[in-house]
């Protein structure tokens, strides 16, 4: 019998496009305090705790595999992070450590960084696009497809 | 901006389009309910915009753009899902008795919308983001009103209660063990497709994860099939198996999804369910299924079968879940004892007089379907056959909504 797990109970899902959404948000966030127009830091601090969530929570299972992210997630911010350059990720942990990394920086991010806050939200608006792109693909496959429509 | 300028338009349209539709009348408060969501989603979209400003970067303001108009492609059909669900032709005395089921499985907070579809197949929307307590069932139109197909509403109930249950987390890290198991045991093979990765740092770079993650994926959707195939089975007994057959046989094999197990491997994974709940098969019911195979080539099939295998081993896990599931929700006995009554009724072209629930009309309705002798004394209705039995079989149904709601 196979033990029932809460997982990722709020943490982000790379079938849910608020996860772009709430990516973009947080971009725009970032955007304005770099623009000295805003310091409401909200969304950022919710994709924060979204983040931390995501790779806290992995799985084991009855092999005693341990799982350490879902990997459609992983797969999503290594596409992430793959674009922005900003780091070198070549294993799942050093994924798992980035992603935490990530997310400790955009929960501490104030107007007194400014470098710091232009690479946050890149990653931001990185993760916005992957998270789509994940989006679609998931739904590609279950498109009823029509052979005379284009 | 006129990037800014035209998305607001385009949501504006959308939104408009909704209060639009939400305004005409249903012939149940679920659909109005859930336009009134929508539209309040898109508002939210519409304000995430006005924190844009002049000297926003270019970037952000394209993605902000891209991410806030992703809400009409995903909503714009269920508005017209719930459009259709006011059409006259899908069977609303269903409607209630599967109402009923949804909440009986789902809880009361579960919500059903029934609608049909310009798609020959039957259909629901999947935990839709900021409607997840609602169950969206579409049946091809064409079919829409054939009472003998309900059943197969079992089958998208069953995508409600995977979510419900939250299946996919159960499951994920035994789907996620099984397939890199089967990668392993397979190296030899992989490796006619990738030769720089080392056995030991398969599981953990980001390279193995690339060969990996689709067939984890596939396996968690294949197994969420299979799970909801017995919810079918387990609901509606043998009439599912034979809603499934008449829809379903004898299969394209060149039109196979990587999310379903192929479609003689569904039919004997319902086959042993079936014995489990000791259900009847109907004749030949697994031989109808042909062989599928989709054709895939290389890596791709390599996948495909790593995903298919890890689907089967779990096989028996789901089917003893849903047989749990089944004994805590007091669901009706599917193994199709006390029809005879309501087949008898049927055979007097009479509607089923204390139908106990909508799966022993379901099964009286096929058996019924199935005696080729049936009203042979009335030659009047023998060209209209079909037709009459549906009405029955509704009209019965009505019944057990009118009797559930005397009983209170």
């Amino acid at each position: 019998m196979l033990a029932t797990q809460e997982l990722m109970a709020d943490a982000v899902h790379h079938s849910d496009p608020d996860l772009s959404f709430q990516a973009s948000r947080a971009a725009v966030e970032l955007d304005n305090l770099l623009n000295d127009e805003q310091t409401d830091l909200t969304v950022v601090r919710d994709l924060a705790t979204a983040l931390v969530r995501s790779v806290s929570e992995g799985g084991t299972g009855s092999e005693g595999r341990r799982m350490l992210m879902d990997p459609s997630e992983a797969n999503v911010f290594s596409q992430a992070f793959a674009s922005t350059g900003s780091r070198s990720v070549l294993t799942l942990q050093e994924l798992v450590d980035s992603v935490r990394w990530v997310a400790e920086a955009l929960s501490k991010a104030s107007s007194d960084g400014t470098s710091g806050i232009r690479a946050l939200r890149d990653f931001c608006l990185a993760l916005s696009r992957s998270a789509r792109a994940q989006f679609a693909a998931s739904l590609e496959e279950d498109r009823p497809g029509h052979p005379y429509r284009r | 901006m006129p990037l800014l300028e035209d998305t607001q338009r385009k949501l504006a349209a959308f939104q408009a389009k909704v209060r639009d539709v939400a305004s005409t009348t249903f012939p149940y408060p679920e659909a109005e309910a859930a336009l009134r969501v929508i539209e309040d989603k898109v508002q939210e979209r519409l304000d995430s915009l006005t924190r844009l400003s002049g000297s926003s970067s270019r970037e952000t303001v394209v993605e902000s753009c891209r991410t806030a108009v992703q809400i009409i492609p995903i909503y714009l059909p269920i508005v017209g899902f719930c459009l259709r669900s006011k059409n006259i032709n899908n069977p609303l005395e269903a409607y209630w008795p599967l109402l009923r089921l949804s909440r009986q499985l789902a809880g009361e907070g579960c919500q059903l919308i029934l609608s049909s579809e310009w798609q020959f197949s039957p259909y629901t929307y999947l935990q839709v983001p900021y409607l997840t307590d609602y169950v969206l069932i579409g049946l091809p139109a064409s079919e829409s009103s054939n009472a003998l197909l309900l059943p197969l509403a079992g089958h998208e109930l069953g995508h409600t209660l995977w979510a419900k249950e939250k299946c996919s987390n159960t499951y994920r890290p035994h789907v996620y063990a099984k397939v890199i198991d089967l990668f392993l045991a397979r190296w030899d093979d992989f490796q006619q497709y990738e030769t720089s990765l080392k056995e030991e740092e398969f599981e953990g770079s980001l390279l193995g994860l690339k060969y990996y993650q689709a067939p984890i994926d596939w396996a968690l959707r294949q197994l969420e099939e299979v799970f909801c195939d017995v919810i079918g089975l387990r609901l509606f007994g043998a009439a599912y198996l034979h809603a499934f057959a008449y829809f379903l046989a004898p299969g394209d094999p060149a039109a196979r999804s990587r999310h379903y197990p192929h479609l003689a491997q569904r039919a004997q994974y319902l086959a042993l369910a079936a014995a489990k709940f000791k259900v009847s098969l109907p004749t030949s019911f697994v031989d109808q299924f042909e062989e599928e195979n989709a054709g895939n080539q290389g890596l791709d099939s390599f996948q495909i079968a790593i995903a298919d295998e890890a689907c089967s081993q779990l096989v028996a896990d789901v089917i003893a879940q849903v047989n749990r599931l089944g004994e805590d929700r007091s669901l009706p006995d599917p193994s199709g004892e006390e029809v005879e009554t309501v087949v008898e009724n049927f055979r007097l072209l009479v509607p089923a007089r204390s139908p106990t629930s909508a799966s022993q009309v379901l099964n009286a309705g096929w058996k019924a379907h199935a005696r080729t002798d049936l009203w042979s004394e009335y030659e009047q209705i023998q060209d209209d056959r079909d037709r009459v039995l549906n009405e029955l079989i509704l009209k019965s149904l009505e019944a057990l909504e009118v009797s559930a709601r005397r009983d209170g």
